[in-house]
This record gives structure tokens, sequence and C-alpha cells, in this order.
């Protein structure tokens, strides 16, 4: 499954409520990997995801089903090489006259990029992995992996170099893999979702309508707006948030600490403005004549098409929100975004 | 010109110390050249004076070259871009939500040119940032910024 949405929209939220509700069956063995963990994203390193997987499922093998056989153990040890590289000792006599014999040759591991044959080590770590997998799927467990921060990668091109290999080595494996990616995949026409992925669920900002959305509002009364701020003043937070959960709690937190730096107890509208201002200014950074004038054909006409660069960098920056409604995907400007845009010259 | 609202470190400090050590924060702080150095010392003051602990200070270029070592301890990280450097602000950008997922606090401070393009370049580093503020350094009457 692939978990479509943009900055902040709340996918790696999804993958945590998900994990937290695949954890009440007995059979289920769910790993969370953050992308980080296997990559610094500088070049792609295929495998490592797998070896990641590998290495995560290994660590569990002893707790859930006691002592491994010697065929995990080895699979595991062989994965564990592969994926964070070795020392090997090598006798070939260098030009030293201190020479003892031995000298050490860093091998890297999948783990850490630069390594050129990687490509051709993908389906060896696969056999490894599918080693250890086999001790769980023979007790039935029904495996789960959570793959957040690969949408880091805004590009679809970049996302597609760093996926592709894994997750089709993946496949027939028995493992259900729900992978977050950039939003722009959604927009992007080259099928790659459809081809990797069995389910690909678009997440669009959370509400559609923000100022009236109850969810919205229990999310700030759940951390105690009633006693902070007027209901007016939670209305506004909700809809200068533009639907976007991050940026929900983000004007919370800001009008906040303006208050609380005011030496006052109490967010009043001006902290609010405050903090909208504050936000708005944020996405109007680096906003060029170009954008403004697509920005501003939105506000008038209501027309915005993901089809340019310059369109999808809007969507991918958040100054351009998606919304869905009734199956159709639609576009407004992020309401704090229009609280400071310059009145054209 | 961007219009983000003033703080001084003071005020700063005093935002940091009521969140909380142990509670995550990227700040992106605006200074021109000549003020830095004078905002960089009263940040390093308040917080010896407020919080009881000190910051860590690096300039991009050493974040670059050395790497931003992990920190567990709750503590505050100030990194200075004493130059613009893409491929850092890249990698911030790429590793935003491990910044500071242990606790930690992380100021960066840039001249508005800097910040301007970390904001335009950065989508995921801006979507984590707690706030933006133009820095300016402490009155000695400890007013509020003009």
């Amino acid at each position: 499954m692939a978990l479509v949405g943009g900055i902040g929209s709340g996918k790696t939220t999804e993958l945590l409520l998900t994990m937290d509700r695949l954890r009440r069956h007995d059979d289920a063995v769910n790993v969370f990997l953050e992308a980080s963990e296997f990559t610094d994203f500088s070049e792609t390193n295929p495998g490592a995801m797998l070896a990641a997987i590998g290495l995560r499922l290994c660590a569990r093998i002893g707790k859930l089903f006691g002592e491994p056989s010697e065929q995990v153990r080895s699979a595991s040890d062989k994965l564990r090489k592969l994926a964070l590289g070795t020392t090997e000792w090598h006798g070939e006599p260098p030009d030293s006259e201190e020479w003892d014999g031995m000298y050490a040759v860093r091998v890297p591991g999948l783990m850490k990029p630069r390594f050129p044959e990687l490509k051709e080590r993908v389906a060896e770590v696969k056999d490894l992995l599918e080693t250890v997998l086999s001790r769980f799927l023979e007790r039935d467990s029904q495996i789960t992996v959570l793959v957040d921060g690969l949408d880091r990668l805004i590009e679809p091109a970049r996302f597609r170099e760093f996926a592709e290999q894994d997750l089709r080595a993946l496949r027939g494996t028995k493992v259900t893999m729900i992978v977050a990616a950039p939003l722009l995949l959604w927009y992007d026409h080259s099928r790659f979702l459809d081809d990797y992925f069995d389910v690909v669920k678009h997440i669009p900002v959370a509400a559609v309508d923000p100022k009236e959305s109850r969810f919205l509002k229990d999310i700030l009364k759940r951390r105690g707006a009633d006693e902070l701020m007027s209901a007016a003043s939670i209305n506004d937070i909700c809809r200068f948030s533009g639907g976007v959960l991050r940026d929900l709690l983000e004007l919370a937190q800001s009008a906040a600490q303006d208050a609380y730096r005011g030496t006052e107890d109490r967010i009043s509208k001006q902290h609010v403005r405050e903090a909208v201002r504050q936000l708005g200014n944020r996405y109007l950074a680096g906003v060029g004549t170009t954008r403004r004038t697509i920005i501003r054909r939105l506000l008038r006409d209501e027309q915005f098409s993901p089809s340019s660069p310059v369109s999808r960098d809007l969507l991918v920056n958040r100054q351009v929100l998606e919304y869905s409604k009734g199956g159709r995907d639609y576009f407004r400007v992020h309401p704090a975004l229009v609280e400071v845009l310059p009145e054209p010259a | 010109m961007m219009k983000f609202s003033a703080i001084t470190p003071f005020r700063l400090v005093r935002s940091l110390g009521v969140a909380g050590a142990r509670n995550p924060a990227i700040y992106l702080l605006i200074c021109e050249g000549p003020a830095a150095a004078t905002v960089e010392a009263d940040l390093l003051a308040e917080t010896a004076v407020q919080l009881g602990g000190s910051i860590h200070v690096n300039t991009a270029s050493q974040v670059l070259r050395d790497g931003l070592p992990g920190w567990q301890d709750g503590s505050t990280r100030l990194i200075y871009f004493d130059a613009w450097l893409p491929d850092l602000v890249a990698a911030l950008d790429r590793h935003s939500a491990a910044l500071v997922q242990d606790g930690g606090q992380l100021l960066l401070l840039a001249d508005e040119k800097s910040a301007e393009r970390l904001l335009s370049t950065a989508p995921n580093l801006r979507s984590r940032l707690t706030d933006v503020f133009q820095i300016v350094p402490d009155d000695l009457s400890g007013g509020l910024p003009a």
C-alpha cells in the first residue's frame, strides 16, 4: 500500500495508528522503518531497505520463537555484513618494511551508499531475507512493514530510484508493505503507483471546510484549547490551517507562545492573528512573480493545474493545498498565505 | 523583504524554557551579519542564566564537514549559517524528522538571504519549524524588541 500525501498531511500519524491497530492481533509482527535508518538519501542504495527489514526481523526471532536455527543465524550474519559492511583481511604484501603479513580492506555495507555492484546484490539480500522470513511464516505470522520518510524524496523519479528494486523484490514474500510516498506521485503520469502498489491511499488535507470541521476543533480541544482561547479563536486557527494538521498544531503553539511571551494567560484573537501572519510569511518566502501569478489566478478564477513544474512546486511547498470532495480533487491557496500575499503592484 | 516577528535572545530562551528541555523544537532565527555574533553571545548567556545549561554552537560549514552529532540529552544546538550550503540544507531537509526526535532543540541562525532560500528550498524542514523570528540583540533594559 502507498500512502500519498503532502508535507504535514498526517502520513506518519496514519502509519503509527495503523501500527497501533495491528498490534491488537496476536499473530501480527510489525516493523516500523524510518528511511534514514537505511539511507542517507545522498544516492540510491538498492537492497538497503530489504536488509534493514531483515535485520529488524532477526532481532525479533529470539524473543518470539526462541533460539534461531543454524540456517537463520547464518542468514542473519550475512545480512548484517551486507547491511553494515565489514572489514576483510587480505594477505597481499603492501609496499612497506613494517608489513606484518596482513592488511585490512574496508568493505562498505548496503546501508551506507557508494557500492557500485549493489543492484546485483538485491537478489542475494532477498534470498537471505526469505530465510529469515521462513521462521515467521511457518508460525503463520502476519508481517507488516511500515516505511516512513521516503516521501521526503519529493521528486517522483528520486523516490522511484530508491524504492523500485526493493519493492519489486518483496513481491511474493507474503510481507505487507505500507510506504509513505510523496504527493507528486499522485499527479505523476508514470503509473508507478499502479505498477508497484495494490492499494493507493491519497491523504488530502484533513478537512474540506476547515473552519467548520469538528475533527480539527476536537484536536485543539483535546489539547485544552477551550481553557485558553475563545471559540472564535479556535475557529480562526482551524480556518487558517487550511486543514493541514501540522499547520493546525503549529498555529496553536505559535499563538500560545506569543501569549506567554507577552505574559498573558489567555490566547487572544491578536495572538492568533500574529501566528497566522508568521505562518503565512513562511509560505511567502521565495514566491516570485511567476508563482504569484499562478496563485492569484487560483484565487480569482479557481483555476489551477498541477501539470507544470512551477505549479507542482506550489503543491509540494503547500502554498497550494489539494482537497478532495465527492471523489473530485480541487485546489485552494493556503489561507495563511492569502493573509500576507501582497496586493499586485 | 520578509516580515517575521522580532524577538530577543532573552525572550527566545524564555520560550525554550517554558517548552521544556525534552520538548523538541526547531527555530529559524534571522539576523544580519554584524549582529549575529552579539546574538549568539546573548543566547549563550541567557541559556546559562535562565536554564542553567549551555548551547552547542557549530557553523554550517563545520556541520557539512563533520556531520551533526546526535544528541539525546535534550540540550540546545545552534547552527550558524556562515555560508549558503545547498548540500547541507538538502540534508537537513531530508533528515528533518530526525533532527530533534530525541527531544533536543535546534536553532538555525542565518542572514535574511540564506533564511529565505532555506524556507523556499527545504519544504520538509520549513514544515517542522517551530517558528521563525527576526532576532535582535537584547537591549540592556531587557525591554521589547523594536
